[in-house]
């Protein structure tokens, strides 16, 4: 009865050990995916004249390039709208959706794209074929690029802190303030989103951040 | 909880084992509902991952977002082991901690998902609260160091994902922890607080428990005693001597108990379930269901609450009488119908024996009756032949008795269809016929086969008059044969009559003899009769014989003396005279006594209670016996001690004479000194007054043999004192009887040779409630007193006329004699006619006589008879009963004719004269005073 007992109690034990692990395992794959930005990529410092879109003049330009079926988009464009509701009026923003080529009509229209044209003061735009994207070096859904009235390049990055994630963290700590000024330096930061091109139809690196 | 307390004891191991079952049903319940909710949320878990990332975007490619395979997985992998657990051992300790750990898992894979949002942390107190459920603190501990551990790791590498900024403190997670603990402290105090309620549940519960266990056990006793009681019911309904029959509604027997299979012949089995009117015989058994079912609609009533005697049947089909009670109990199925049968066939039979016996019984009190009632012989025969007829059923029964001068049976006695007593069978000579040949052989006949019995008679007349029994039986007496007694019934004749008549042929038999003894008895009776008459005759004539010629003896002596002193005759002659004188009187006093113990020892005396004057009484016998004390020179003194009645109810004739006995005797044998009489009454409470008076003498006294010998007949104190004083020996006998009859009682309380004697006499004075009390007796004392006057009449101016009636010469003479000497005018008169004549004749006339002397015994008419005829012609003057019967109760006799006075023969001249002399005043002044 004991040995039944005690081996009973090892075999609990056991499973309770592989239980934990398997778990622990299972948390840490799930918490390195989130924590996995996408490719470091070097916008241009200046703002590209090929570039079909233009910058706003007299004021900061604010880009974001999004995918409009990525699920992580969504807290970027939480995190940027409450970063354009703290600096009112402090840069034009526009949302440019890629829109792959041969995709079906309104594909780009998603509750994403949606909630970004909900947002007060941002323009959503297509971005077909993620030619702005190209031009801009934009690899990631989520990428935030911040010229200044110059068109010179003041912040590049994500502004969550993991895939998905909203809330405080250094790039939308650092974008807020790039708008509102306060800091000279360029600043980048990596970017937690779904990659905006297909498998190996990335545009060449140019630079690393 | 003592150990003194068993019960307490007890109470707190079962309350700690429903504690532990109920916490134990609290984690399994627990561990299924989490088990439940770990499936919920992991199939949650895949369907936000479905709805809010269900793929992940590369360009226009797509692929599915990791999200959901972590999803399926993640939460798989954590829901797996804790709902293995929860299934496969749930409610250990092991389980519910794997099953905390791994709901604080989901936590933290929401708050994971949900990219650190703050609302999603309470998914962690949500789930705290719900690990509370198990109130077992311990699941929290663990929950909270997963969640500490948690936000501890994830804070360091991930913060934004567990706090949903990336820049949170790296002690962010002791806060999260501390918030954590702060619920923990809640709950844990509630766990406690549930656990207490737990306890006191399972407190609640044990001790219901107990008192049900308790009220089990009373009601396992309760019904084990009604079990018992209700097999001891059984037994007694199965063992009761009486048959016990429950019936419902229907008459569906219902029970039947073994005194009943028994009664009846059936087999509980064959009857319970029927109809109970099997056991009954018809017309009962159709009428029954009828009676019940009108019964349960009229509740007309008319067997229940009664006892009934009724006829039941058996099994064979046999009637037989039960009495039956039967009883009704109202139950819930309906009325049910109990009946207690008791089989009275033995008593029936028991009762017809005692009827019969008692009908023999009568018979033989009868024919005891008839015979000892009965005035002669042929009606005492006749009465014990109706006697046979009524009471044995007898046909007709006779009654002959053998003539043994003739060798013939008489027929004296005949009774139902055959009456007379003078046909054919009046004379039968003994050895002839069935009757002669009974008296002859001795020996009884009877048979209950008459028309086949040779023996008897005519057998076509028995055929023809229905007679199927004979019974005739000798009459004997010792070896004797006294006659024949038989009778012919159209029954057979039991045992019990046959012993019957046998019985009753012993007492007629007896009765025969009887009054033959009888008859002779008679016979001896009347002969006895007339020797008594004879011999009362005798004494009665002897008296008068005796006393007669004593009379003329004594007179004419007495005359002789008187004549003898006047004319100074020699002193021998009247020495001479008076020898003859006092054996006369000796003689005569004898003569009385002895008349007088003959009637007493017969019983034929008589008392005659009246009220008299008790001092007059004392008084006439003192002065009676005066004289005779104080010729012998003695002092005769009465002395009254305290107060008695003047008047008392008592015979004052029989206390004269015991007076006089008594002081006679006192007088007779004292010498000198004298004689004292003392009287008093006796008065006690309770008891009846008493007389009592003491007759003290100083005369030679007794010896105690002499006193114990005293009261017995014929004895004197001794032979000498016969001699000496003379006497019957029977004065102070007779004297003690009448004491008796007159309530009270005579004795010697003191006597001593030489010094004297004290006889005591008490007699009942009757009721002396209101009588005058006196306390002096007249005359009481009188030591000397100067002699009576002489009566002589001859210096009357008319000389004093007197009617004798007297028969005998010699009397007529002597009494003539002395009154004339007396110088009286006498007239004769032979008997009582010539007396009644004369004296009318002469009242008539206006020349009464003023006294009528008559003698009581007369030829032709008696002295009684001329009396009474006197005094119912209205004649008043005196009339003086004069006879020869002295016995005792003669004077009342002669009072009651109408005699005024009474006087005895032999006549004492004095006493004689005084009385005529007494009553001739009387009248005397009577007639001076009209």
């Amino acid at each position: 009865m004991q040995r039944k007992s005690m081996h009973r109690r090892i075999v609990l034990a056991a499973m309770v050990i592989g239980w934990s692990a398997a778990v622990a395992l299972a948390l840490h794959r799930l918490g390195t995916y989130k924590a996995t930005p996408g490719p470091a990529t070097m916008p241009p410092a200046v703002w590209p004249s090929e570039a079909t879109i233009k910058p706003a003049g007299g004021a900061a330009t604010l880009l974001v390039f999004a995918h409009p079926h990525c699920p992580c988009t969504r807290a970027t464009l939480a995190q940027l709208e409450r970063a354009l509701a703290r600096v009112d009026g402090g840069a034009a923003c526009t949302v440019l959706f890629i829109r792959p080529d041969g995709v079906e009509p309104g594909w780009e229209r998603t509750d994403i794209s949606e909630h970004a044209s909900r947002i007060p003061g941002v323009v959503v735009a297509v971005d077909p074929e993620g030619r702005e994207a190209r031009r801009f070096n934009a690899q990631t859904s989520g990428h935030v690029l911040l010229y200044d009235r110059d068109g010179r390049l003041r912040f590049t990055g994500g502004i969550t802190g993991l895939r998905g994630h909203e809330g405080a963290n250094r790039g939308y700590d650092q974008l807020v303030a790039c708008l509102d000024g306060q800091l000279v330096d360029v600043a980048s930061q990596v970017v937690f989103g779904c990659p905006l091109f297909d498998r190996g139809a990335e545009p060449q690196l140019s630079a690393s951040p | 909880m003592t150990l003194a307390d068993p019960h307490q004891g007890k109470l707190a191991l079962r309350t700690q084992e429903l504690f532990d079952e109920h916490r134990r049903a609290i984690f399994v319940r627990t561990d299924r509902l989490f088990a439940g909710l770990m499936v919920l949320q992991w199939l949650a878990g895949i369907v936000a991952a479905l709805w809010l990332s269900p793929r992940t975007w590369a360009g226009q490619s797509s692929t599915l977002h990791p999200n959901v395979p972590a999803s399926i997985y993640l939460g798989g992998v954590i829901a797996a082991l804790p709902c293995c657990l929860a299934i496969k051992s749930p409610g250990t300790r092991t389980t519910r901690h794997v099953i905390a750990a791994a709901q604080m898992l989901f936590s933290a894979l929401l708050i994971h998902l949900t990219g650190g949002r703050i609302e999603t942390h309470f998914h962690v107190f949500g789930s705290l609260a719900f690990l509370a459920f198990y109130r077992d603190w311990p699941v929290l501990i663990t929950a909270t160091i997963v969640v500490a551990v948690d936000h501890l790791l994830r804070g360091l590498y991930w913060p934004q994902s567990v706090f949903g900024i990336a820049t949170a403190s790296p002690w962010r997670w002791v806060e999260h922890a501390g918030w954590v603990l702060f619920e923990d402290a809640f709950l844990l105090r509630a766990c406690r607080q549930g656990l207490a309620e737990m306890h006191s549940i399972a407190r609640q519960r044990a001790e219901l428990e107990s008192t049900n266990e308790m009220v089990t056990a009373q009601v396992h006793e309760r019904t084990k005693a009604l079990h018992a009681s209700e097999a001891r019911a059984r037994a007694i309904i199965d063992h009761a001597a009486d048959g016990i029959v429950t019936i419902d509604e229907a008459g569906i027997v219902l029970a039947f108990n073994l005194a009943a299979e028994h009664m009846f012949g059936h087999c509980s089995g064959d009857v319970v379930g029927k109809n109970v009117s099997l056991l009954m015989p018809s017309p009962q058994r159709e009428e029954h269901d009828g009676y019940l079912r009108r019964y349960l609609a009229t509740g007309e009533q008319r067997i229940i609450g009664q006892c009934r005697e009724i006829f039941a049947r058996r099994s064979d089909g046999k009637p037989f009488p039960i009495e039956l009670h039967v009883s009704e109990i109202a139950t819930e199925k309906g009325l049910i119908f109990t009946g207690v049968v008791r089989d009275l066939t033995e008593r029936k039979r028991a009762e017809q024996v005692a009827a019969e016996r008692s009908m023999l019984a009568q018979f033989a009190a009868e024919v005891g009756v008839a015979l000892t009632h009965g005035t002669d012989l042929r009606s005492m025969l006749q009465h014990s032949c109706e006697a046979m007829v009524k009471h044995l059923d007898a046909a007709f029964a006779r009654i002959w008795t053998l003539n043994e001068e003739t060798n013939t049976l008489e027929l004296e006695g005949s009774a139902g269809m055959y009456t007379q007593i003078d046909g054919d069978d009046a004379r039968v000579p003994v050895g002839e016929s069935k009757i002669g040949l009974i008296a002859q052989e001795r020996k009884a006949h009877l048979t209950n086969a008459v028309v086949s019995d040779p023996q008897v008679g005519n057998q076509e007349w028995a055929k023809k008059e229905g007679m199927v029994s004979f019974a005739g039986y000798p009459l004997m007496v010792g070896n004797r044969v006294v006659g024949v007694m038989a009778m012919f019934a159209r029954k057979p004749l039991s045992e019990l009559v046959t012993d019957a008549m046998a019985s009753a042929g012993d007492t007629v038999a007896l009765g025969i003899e009887r009054h033959r003894a009888v008859a002779a008895l008679r016979v001896s009776e009347r002969q006895a009769n007339a020797a008594n008459v004879a011999k009362s005759a005798f004494l009665a004539n002897m008296s008068h014989e005796i006393r007669t010629p004593m009379t003329v003896i004594i007179g004419y002596t007495e005359m002789l003396a008187q004549m003898a002193g006047e004319k100074q005759a020699p002193p021998e002659c009247m020495e001479t005279l008076e020898v003859i004188r006092r054996n006369g009187q000796h003689l005569l006093a004898l003569i009385n006594d002895i008349l007088d113990h003959s009637k007493i020892e017969a019983g034929k005396l008589t008392m005659s209670r009246t009220r008299c004057d008790f001092d007059s009484v004392l008084a006439d016998v003192q002065s009676t016996l005066r004289v005779r004390a104080l010729e012998k020179g003695l002092t005769l003194s009465t002395e009254c001690i305290g107060q008695i009645p003047r008047r008392i109810e008592t015979d004052p004739a029989r206390l004269r004479q015991i007076l006089i006995n008594l002081l006679g005797n006192a007088i007779k044998f004292t010498e000198k000194g004298g004689v004292h009489m003392t009287v008093r009454m006796l008065e006690s409470d309770g008891a009846p007054p008493r007389l009592q008076l003491d007759f003290a003498d100083t005369g030679m006294g007794m010896t105690p043999q002499q006193a114990a010998r005293i009261f017995q007949p014929f004895v004197q104190g001794d032979d000498s004192t016969t001699r000496r004083f003379g006497g019957t020996g029977l004065g102070l006998t007779i004297s003690k009887r009448l004491a008796e009859m007159l309530g009270g009682d005579l004795a010697v309380v003191d006597t001593k040779p030489g010094v004297g004697t004290r006889f005591r006499l008490t007699i009942d004075p009757g009721p002396v409630g209101d009588a005058e009390m006196i306390d002096y007796i007249p005359d009481a004392v009188l030591v000397s007193e100067p002699a009576p006057r002489a009566v002589d009449w001859k210096d009357r101016p008319t000389p004093l006329r007197v009617l004798l009636a007297e028969d005998g010469l010699d009397n007529q003479r002597l009494i003539a004699g002395i009154l004339r000497r007396a110088g009286a005018d006498v007239a004769i008169a032979e008997n009582g006619r010539i007396a009644v004549d004369k004296a009318l004749a002469a009242w008539r006339d206006g020349r009464a006589y003023d006294a009528v002397l008559m003698d009581m015994q007369m030829p032709e008419m008696d002295g009684y008879e001329a009396t009474r005829c006197l005094r119912r012609e209205g004649y008043a003057r005196p009339i003086v009963a004069l006879t020869a019967h002295a016995m005792i109760g003669d004077r009342e006799k002669s009072l009651e004719a109408g005699c005024d006075d009474y006087a005895t023969k032999p006549i004492d001249r004095a006493h004689l004269l005084h009385l005529i002399d007494k009553y001739a005043r009387r009248d005397a002044a009577a007639v001076t005073t009209a």
